[in-house]
């Protein structure tokens, strides 16, 4: 009772999320913390479906998981950035890792603007989504 | 539109929405939905045509996929109707870049080529039922 909330329930309004996850229980669960705090949120369990919605409907933010069968983050973060140089807009795209797993510094030289560690605070995730939504 | 209005720029707004594939439908759903627009969703012009003849929408959203497609033959059904029948209901055309020019010679009133913006789209059905 009279707890303020940490993320308010509108810091996201009006901001496309595009999550890229092949874990149906983790996609689901950031698609619901990003959705609480207002954004819309459409989901890809690959980077091959998530670069052919990129085709159709840009999103603001990419948020990816890294480590995926078949095509991983970056991967996917070369497309985009190979579509960038051809003349696309630039999506700022958002690692997500396990431990262990991409190097913050490999991520960064790969073009992710932002690298967060599971487990992901949600809050920190969406404030992280926030300012590299409103800074395109 | 700005960002901050997206939860009710389209509150109260009938939308048909017509598109073939599946995934790309749903897409284009959550984004109308998002906006808090009512949408109808079906996959061809006949179905369209089918569900003109019960409801006026406030809206069309089309998919084209190729130049001629179906698309374009809902778009001149639709133009051939009666105003009373619908025949003046605003539609949106969504599809490859290159066809604006055509599209609105169907009598698309607005098109806007991929990739889209999700808010990009809000805004031009909201531009046309204001």
């Amino acid at each position: 009772m009279g707890r303020e909330p940490t993320v308010p329930g509108d810091l996201l309004v009006g901001i496309h999320v595009l999550v890229v996850e092949d874990n149906p229980d983790a996609r689901e669960l950031f698609k619901t913390i990003l959705e609480y705090a207002g954004a819309l949120v459409s989901v890809a369990s690959g980077a091959e479906q998530a670069l052919r919605m990129c085709e159709q409907i840009l999103p603001d933010v990419v948020l990816t998981d890294i480590a995926m069968p078949e095509r991983d983050g970056f991967w996917l973060i070369g497309e985009l950035r190979a579509r960038q140089e051809a003349g696309a807009r630039r999506i700022p795209a958002i690692a997500v890792t396990g431990q262990g797993m991409g190097s913050p510094a490999r991520c960064e030289a790969a073009g992710f603007v932002e690298v967060l560690r599971k487990p992901v605070d949600p809050w920190a995730l969406c404030r992280v989504v926030e300012d590299h939504a409103r800074r395109r | 539109m700005e960002r901050e209005d997206a939860g009710h720029a389209l509150r109260g707004v009938y939308i048909l929405l017509v598109d073939d594939n599946p995934a790309h439908r749903d897409a284009l759903r959550d984004i109308l939905r998002y906006c808090d627009a009512w949408v109808r969703e079906v996959a061809t012009g006949d179905e369209a045509l089918s569900l003109l003849r019960e409801t006026t929408p406030s809206a069309l959203v089309v998919v084209v996929r190729f130049p001629g497609d179906a698309s374009w033959a809902l778009v001149r059904a639709l133009r051939a109707m009666r105003p009373e029948h619908g025949g003046k209901i605003p539609v949106v055309g969504v599809g490859p870049a290159g066809l604006a020019v055509e599209a609105h010679a169907y009598g698309m009133n607005a098109y806007l080529a991929e990739p889209i913006e999700a808010l990009g789209l809000c805004r031009a059905v909201r531009e046309l039922t204001e």
